[in-house]
Order: C-alpha cells, then sequence, then structure tokens
C-alpha cells in the first residue's frame, strides 16, 4: 500500500473516533436534558449497531470483490467514503422510520432545511468539478468525482425517509384525534 | 399487549398523546407506542405517566392474570 493510501487511511480512523466521540458526548449530554426520551434512546443504539455491521459486510464483500477480480468498482477513496455513507444513511433511515431521528420537540422543518443545504452544496461541488472536465468514470472505473453525488444521493434518501414518515406520522395523529 | 388502561386514562381527561408526550418530556409516538404494547416504558416513564394522569401503577400497568375456570 503505498503512502497515499496509508494517508486515507488515516483520515479514515480520525473520522470514525471523531464520529464515535462527539456521538458519545452528544448522546449522554441529549439523555441528561432529556431531548431523546428512552425509547429513542435505545432505538439509536439499536442503529448504530445495525449500521456498523452494514459498514463491515460492505468492507468485507468488497475487499472479496478485489481479491477476486484484482480490480474495484471506483477509486479508493471513493469506495472507501461510500462505505461511510452507507453506515450513515442506514442508521438514519433506521431511526427515522421508528420516530427517533428528531429529538423530543425538535424542529422537523430544521433538519429538512439542513438536509436539502448538504444535498445543494454537494451538488454545486459536482458541478464545479464537472465544468472543470472530471469524468466521472475514467478507465471503466468510478472516480472521485462521484463522491460529492453520492453524498447529494445518500442524504436525499434520508430526505425521502423523513417526508415519507412525516406523512405517516400525520396520518397517524389525526386517527388518534 | 395493548395498554387499554392508558388510553382510557388519558382520554378520561380529554388529554392528548401529544399533551401528555410533552408534560412527560417525550415524543408523542413513545406514548403512542406504549398504548399499542409496541414498547415497554421503564418503571421511571411509568411513574411521570402516573403522577401527570393522577393514577397509580397498578391502575394503569398491573396486568390481571386470566382467570381461567377449573
Amino acid at each position: 500500500m503505498d503512502w497515499g493510501l496509508w494517508i486515507m487511511f488515516a483520515i479514515l480512523v480520525v473520522m470514525v473516533v471523531s464520529v464515535v466521540i462527539v456521538s458519545n458526548r452528544r448522546e449522554s449530554k441529549a439523555a441528561q436534558n432529556g431531548i431523546f426520551d428512552e425509547r429513542q434512546v435505545k432505538i439509536r443504539g439499536d442503529a448504530f449497531k445495525w449500521s456498523f455491521i452494514v459498514m463491515v459486510v460492505y468492507y468485507l464483500a468488497y475487499a472479496i470483490l478485489v481479491s477476486f477480480t484484482n480490480d474495484g468498482l471506483g477509486a479508493p477513496e471513493l469506495m472507501i467514503f461510500i462505505g461511510l455513507e452507507l453506515g450513515l444513511v442506514f442508521c438514519s433511515v433506521y431511526c427515522i422510520l421508528r420516530d427517533a431521528f428528531i429529538a423530543v420537540n425538535r424542529s422537523f422543518g430544521f433538519i429538512v432545511i439542513m438536509d436539502i443545504c448538504c444535498i445543494v452544496a454537494q451538488l454545486i461541488g459536482y458541478y464545479r468539478e464537472r465544468i472543470q472536465g472530471a469524468l466521472l468514470i475514467k478507465d471503466g472505473k468510478l472516480t472521485s468525482t462521484c463522491l460529492p453525488l453520492s453524498i447529494a444521493l445518500s442524504f436525499g434518501i434520508i430526505l425521502v425517509a423523513l417526508f415519507v414518515r412525516r406523512h405517516y406520522q400525520k396520518r397517524e395523529e389525526q386517527n388518534e384525534a | 399487549m395493548k395498554n387499554l388502561k392508558l388510553k382510557a386514562a388519558r382520554a378520561s381527561l380529554d388529554m392528548s398523546q401529544e399533551e401528555l408526550a410533552n408534560r412527560i418530556g417525550v415524543s408523542r409516538q413513545t406514548i403512542s407506542a406504549i398504548e399499542k404494547g409496541d414498547y415497554n416504558p421503564t418503571i421511571k416513564l411509568c411513574i411521570a405517566i402516573c403522577r401527570e394522569l393522577g393514577r397509580t401503577l397498578d391502575d394503569l400497568f398491573w396486568e390481571e392474570e386470566a382467570q381461567h375456570p377449573i
């Protein structure tokens, strides 16, 4: 493995450790303040567990594919990042569908706006790369130009899940009334 | 198993799920899940619900065993 890949690996480790530390701090603080109620905390714990398993399965499957074919589907940094995105999307959708994504008394609109901002920023990034002549596929492999597009897609899936769940919640509230 | 006692107690006070949830600091979906029997609350949450509805734990959360005829 050359030094470039080692740097990528180090960045990945730093990102994962940071996410774990920050989310743990947030979780404990949230629990003290009652931001997420006990049912939500339990579901979020399950979501973290399952998303970790999803990521491990993805990385293993991809490693096996690369070993057998001696060729990946895309640039290494892209394929590593897709694994992280997969975990993020799985965790988010799991929480959304079980009403544990948005904390008690927190605004649905704020989350949606943040999500849309992320999508727009990524699409702008993708557009900038494209007008500079970056290719999506080079030598039959996906390039890192796909990265902003894949992030936008991930946040798009989260956005759709939020609206679908919101629709069912409204129906539930009407039935309850 | 559905918790109809909780639903009845809440309805008798003319309180919505949302209202009860706001008073005890949980989400509406959590109250809905407890009433549907999809979630078993901790004793802490049970006590908070009982206090808010003015009932005892027995009133809302004790399940009588089914009487089987001999």
